[in-house]
């Protein structure tokens, strides 16, 4: 494969014959270096003319550029067996996401399913002890906000009808 | 001296020589994934099932040129890699334990109770308040609505996570999700659980005394030893490392049975900043000396505190492998000298490897966890796909909220197009690299990684640090898999979980 290097520029071109990989297969080896490289793809009769732009300056020497696409090259070909490899297994994994939504939300039709605990399916002795957990816990809350208080001797973080008990009018 | 982590193939795929030149014998690998991890090449398939094949073997497997019935071959088609053998009731059971929570709701739901504090840790996500901001407390009217929501969903388990701030600055409210929730729960009849993240500080004998007979299980932090713990997670009142540790004592005799009141053990995690680096010994000789049973070295995320003090505190995914990788040789060191000690990271992995089961933990799933295996509450109501996720939305983002207590019910969250999103952007299939990476039964995306590192719920793979972590971690577990010793302290782990 012949690369045409340009050390001004820190650009490295070639070519990839069309009839032996797929542009999404040109595209998966790109997306892997677009840590270090930009890359250009343009289509021509028969095959994609690459381009890899360095992104670092200390890269763009002939040795490392050359060294770039031989990395294009190589990842090409291991992204072209991936791929296979991961055809043969796609079947199975079809169906996945759609299970997870549908299994993960409440149906009230599905009788396998928990209760959802209403309100109205606790009895009556249970909603009074709710209403005393929640009588406790005001309470509680209240002591800890009077015991916690910053001293406030002239009133300024009391509204007005804490400081004289009625609405102010006029 | 720790090896350096294999900084060149750390966060890329690895490639195969032969590639170009190899026959694919297509009606009969069912591999999904190779990765070269020392002189191996690693195997794996959706299953979880893996093997390490000489470069020989290897090449001799894709082509097809294995001798049948032999011992590798016959290892090979037990794990369901040989496409003509295959027992697919038996594979197909196997991928549904390992994957059990595609096919239920999610268990985890956290509790923000307060966003209060009366600790400055230098790495804090969740952007705590000062103590005075009583404002930022749950009310009791948003915590009762906060139970009600849970209930609507459909988990057969539920598990309520109280954190904050620091949570027992709410007491009352703590008091009354726990009570209220187990009063619901004679209703809704779940297997209920509740637990707490502390920083013990506040802790007096009542609030010990309700947290064992609520059986509330109990989880803390704990950076090392008292000068290191000390200097991440500053506190208000002095030296926080004495109360810490002197209350996760308390909980570890009372784990024995003291009074009759069997109680979980604690939990207590580390959070690895750069001020951690080089105190590998030091930090598991703490957690040793105080008896517990493993430590979980978590990374830091740029998140919260943590983003604005990364320069101080931060570092890369590379100098954190460096890192895990000696501690984990210690680990190695002192179980293989008598002292059972578990890593929680190489643990979760290991559930995965090993057992093929799911280990719970919902930050290394496909799809991500986000709404299907966790959702956090915040102080005001506010529902999100995860902790992580309001952590971000106190920095001002608030993409990831699906929903409030008050107005929307379970299925709203569900429905809300970001859940969607966020599931698909971190199915690894639906993505260029991790769909090729043999770790991809292991792993998992992170939506809110992604949007505050990268500003895109999907990602760019390439460049993304935590992406280059995980493979890192696993390309760890898989080179210590190869030495018969170091697997033996492995599967030690996962028998006792």
């Amino acid at each position: 494969m012949e690369f045409k290097v340009s050390t001004k520029t820190g650009e490295v071109s070639f070519s990839i014959q069309k009839k032996l990989y797929a542009l999404e297969l040109v595209q998966g080896a790109a997306y892997v270096l677009t840590d270090r490289a930009v890359a250009y793809v343009e289509e021509a009769k028969g095959r994609y003319e690459l381009t890899l732009k360095a992104k670092d300056k200390a890269d763009a020497t002939r040795e490392r550029l050359e060294a770039l696409a031989g990395e294009f090259v190589n990842e090409l070909l291991n992204h072209a067996l991936r791929q296979k490899l991961l055809a043969n297994n796609r079947s199975i994994m079809e169906h996945i996401i759609s299970r997870a939504m549908v299994s993960a939300r409440r149906d009230p039709a599905d009788p396998a399913q928990p209760p959802a605990a209403a309100e109205q399916e606790l009895n009556a002795e249970q909603r009074a002890e709710i209403d005393k957990l929640i009588a406790e816990a005001e309470a509680e809350i209240a002591a800890r906000r009077k015991a916690t208080a910053k001293p406030d001797p002239r009133g300024i973080a009391k509204t007005w009808e804490e400081r004289y008990g009625k609405e102010r009018t006029g | 001296m720790a090896k350096s982590a294999p900084a060149e193939d750390s966060g890329r795929l690895t490639r195969y020589a032969d590639a170009g030149s190899v026959s694919l014998a297509d009606n009969l690998v069912s591999a999904a994934a190779y990765r070269k991890v020392g002189e191996r090449y690693l195997v794996t398939n959706d299953i979880g099932h893996f093997a390490q094949l000489e470069p020989a073997d290897f090449k001799a497997y894709l082509s097809g040129s294995l001798q049948k019935g032999g011992e590798l071959w016959k290892e090979l088609q037990g794990k369901g890699f040989v496409r003509d053998h295959l027992d697919f009731d038996g594979l197909a059971e196997e991928y549904r334990n390992k994957n059990n929570f595609l096919f239920t709701a999610a268990p985890l739901h956290i509790i923000v109770t307060t966003l209060r504090c009366n600790y400055r840790c230098l790495y804090c996500h969740s952007s705590v308040v000062g103590l005075d901001q009583v404002d930022k407390d749950m009310t009791l009217e948003t915590a009762k609505k906060t139970v009600d929501f849970i209930f609507q969903s459909p988990a057969p388990t539920l598990i309520l996570e109280f954190q904050g701030g620091e949570p027992l600055l709410n007491w009352p409210v703590i008091k009354f999700i726990t009570r209220y929730a187990r009063l619901k729960n004679q209703a809704a009849k779940r297997n209920l659980f509740v637990t707490m993240v502390s920083n013990f500080s506040l802790l007096d004998e009542e609030k010990y005394a309700f947290l064992v007979d609520e059986k509330i299980g109990i989880c803390t932090s704990l950076d090392g030893p008292a000068d290191l713990h000390d200097k991440n997670r500053l506190f208000l009142g002095g030296s926080g490392h004495a109360e810490t540790a002197r209350w996760l004592k308390r909980f570890q005799e009372q784990a024995k049975g003291v009074d009759g009141k069997k109680h979980f053990n604690p939990g207590a995690l580390l959070t690895t900043t750069r001020y951690t680096f080089g105190r590998s010994k030091d930090i598991v000789d703490e957690y040793v000396g105080l008896g517990l049973p493993g430590i979980f070295l978590r990374q830091l995320s740029p998140i919260g505190f943590a983003k604005r003090s990364w320069g101080k505190i931060g570092y890369t995914s590379q100098e954190f492998l460096a890192f895990y990788r000696e501690t984990l040789d210690y680990i190695l060191e002192i179980n293989r000298r008598g002292t059972p000690f578990f890593e929680r990271a190489a643990l979760t992995a290991l559930t995965k490897i090993l057992r093929r089961r799911d280990p719970g933990y919902v930050d290394l799933r496909s799809p991500s966890g986000a709404a299907l295996g966790v959702m956090a509450y915040d102080y005001n109501g506010d529902v999100y796909t995860g902790d992580e996720a309001r952590m971000l939305a106190q920095e001002g983002d608030r993409f990831f909220r699906v929903g409030h207590v008050a107005k929307n019910a379970y299925n709203d969250a569900l429905d809300n197009p970001v859940t969607k999103a966020a599931a698909m952007a971190t199915l690894l299939e639906n993505q260029p690299l991790c769909s090729q990476c043999a770790y991809r039964p292991y792993c998992g995306l992170d939506s809110v990684y992604n949007r505050a590192a990268q500003s895109s719920l999907w990602g760019h793979m390439p460049t993304n640090e935590r992406c280059k972590l995980y493979m890192g971690l696993f390309d760890i577990v898989f080179e210590k898999l190869q030495n018969p010793r170091d697997r033996e302290v492995f599967e030690s782990w996962t028998r006792e979980q």
